[in-house]
């Protein structure tokens, strides 16, 4: 069997949400595998312990049991890191610095060649407004600079947490024909989101969380119930699969 | 991947750019170098010898102040942009080096800092001797040097605290009870016992200090309180790399 590309192995994280609460279990005994070359959506209500997957995917987090692995080494060694690209939910771009130079320092820290930053402006459509500052973004130009943030260095595998939050429906068009060009060059992606019909659109498969545990996964096609209806969407079955979650 | 020298050289000018583009601290360092050298003004009215080595006196106990308020200033203002824009999650995540990350933004406000005591020590030497560009070259360096090496523990110090709290209320007050504990250090060696090795946790910033109300600079600091100052540097440098950050 090939090495998965990412692989979580009944990873359980708790944290301390303060003196009432005690602590929080964000994630409870989380598997999953993601394939070379696949896009899946993690998908979940707030709260579910998505973006703490990413982390612990990145070695931001370590996991309280359990493990995960990309490409087969531990999440957080450098050899693993040099592989992922990642989109955090918020920030993570230098707000001092103008577009074309956060991804020339980009580039340089991670030795990347500097020819890449012109061709990465271009493909996130920030040419004309390459050298204004960060700060004076919009929430839509910020995310399509993350995203050429988190893919400029080449990575094979790209974690984005929620790239389409705050994007107008054209800006999420842009990001999907993006995502699409990297599938089509054989990147593994992990997104969360929101947008379950863009979910269905791109990804192939889906796994669906709640309160830090898998309750679904599967190809977008069988999570809709085998036959290609169209009637039905992912957002029902994710509803009436919480509804089902719920005791 | 490139190794740790570029790294830190990146880091350093990313970093350096956030302080240039900081108009705020500028201002106040340029009014700050002004005060401290304000017996310039008043010499022409001509006080007694007495009250004019006393302004002098002032004056370089000013510069001294005002100058540990700026490396503060100086290293917060990098730190706050880091958390506020989190790109620290995405540096790690890619596995770059997190002592190329501290020690880049040690010599960005290093160089702040080595312009403040430049400038200010220019203006103080002019205000002493009543000629501007007085002090030799070999004078100017010590004197400056020394102040320079001071003001960058001070930033050290301040990265360093940011390893127990993501507070910038903390951060601050921290640094400024260490920098007071610094200047304790004789008081607290004749003390002995508990007092002696509370005082232990910050370097002795007292042997890095222009004698006050004396009006030459401190030029006779040894090779060895400048070891010590850098083997603290070390330490707090050491801490600087285990900075808190919310992932
Ligand atoms: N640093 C943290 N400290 C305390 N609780 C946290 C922290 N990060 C996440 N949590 C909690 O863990 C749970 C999962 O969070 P998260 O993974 O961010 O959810 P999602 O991304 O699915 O919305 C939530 O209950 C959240 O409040
Ligand atoms: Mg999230």
């Amino acid at each position: 069997m090939a090495t998965a590309a990412l692989r979580f192995d009944g990873v359980t994280k708790e944290f301390y949400a303060g003196r009432e609460a005690g602590r929080v279990r964000a994630l409870d005994a989380f598997s999953a595998e993601i394939g070379v070359g696949t896009i899946v959506g993690l998908l979940g209500p707030n709260g579910c312990g998505k973006s703490t997957a990413l982390k612990c995917a990145l070695g931001l987090l370590s996991p309280d049991h359990g493990q995960v692995r990309v490409h087969g080494l531990p999440a957080g060694s450098v050899k693993a890191c040099h592989t992922v690209g990642y989109l955090p939910e918020r920030g993570g771009v230098p707000s001092h610095l103008t577009a074309r130079e956060a991804l020339q320092w980009w580039a340089w820290v991670n030795g990347t060649d500097q020819q890449a930053v012109a061709t990465s402006l271009e493909a996130v459509g920030l040419t004309a407004a390459a050298d204004r500052r960060v700060a004076s973004f919009s929430k839509g130009m910020r995310q399509r600079l993350a995203l050429a943030q988190a893919w400029l260095p080449r990575p094979s595998i790209l974690l984005l947490d929620e790239p389409f939050s705050g994007v107008d429906p054209r800006g999420v068009d842009r990001l999907v024909e993006m995502i699409m060009a990297e599938k089509q060059a054989g990147k593994t992606i992990l997104l969360t989101s929101h947008l379950l019909p863009r979910v269905e659109q791109i990804c192939d498969e889906v796994i669906l969380v709640d309160r830090g545990r898998v309750i679904v996964a599967g190809t977008v096609a069988t999570v809709l119930g085998g036959e290609p209806v169209r009637s039905r969407g992912l957002d029902d079955v994710f509803r009436e699969r919480l509804e089902g979650n719920k005791s | 991947m490139i190794r740790g020298g570029p790294q830190i050289w990146a880091h350093a000018k990313f970093s350096w750019l956030s302080l240039q583009r900081s108009p705020g601290l500028w201002v106040v360092g340029f009014v700050a170098a002004m005060s401290a050298g304000s017996g310039l003004f008043w010499r022409d009215f001509s006080f007694g010898e007495a009250e004019g080595r006393f302004v002098l006196g002032f004056g370089w106990g000013l510069q001294n102040l005002l100058g540990m308020g700026l490396a503060l200033a100086a290293a917060v203002q990098i730190w706050a942009r880091d958390q506020e824009d989190k790109t620290l999650p995405v540096w790690r995540a890619r596995g770059l080096s997190l002592w190329a990350l501290a020690t880049g933004r040690l010599l960005a406000a290093g160089l702040f800092c080595a312009i403040f005591a430049v400038g200010s020590t220019l203006v103080l030497a002019w205000a002493q001797t009543g000629k501007p560009g007085a002090l030799a070259f070999a004078q100017l360096f010590a004197s400056a040097g020394w102040l320079t090496l001071k003001l960058t523990l001070v930033a050290t110090m301040t990265f360093g605290v940011t390893r127990i709290s993501r507070n910038t209320g903390f951060v601050i007050g921290a640094t400024t009870g260490l920098i007071l504990l610094g200047h304790l250090r004789p008081w607290a060696g004749e003390l002995g016992g508990v007092p002696m090795v509370i005082s232990w946790l910050a370097p002795d910033l007292s042997s890095l200090s222009p004698a006050m109300g004396q009006q030459q600079p401190n030029l006779d600091a040894g090779v060895v309180r400048a070891l010590a100052a850098a083997g603290y540097g070390v330490v707090f440098l050491g801490l600087a790399t285990r900075e808190q950050s919310n992932e």
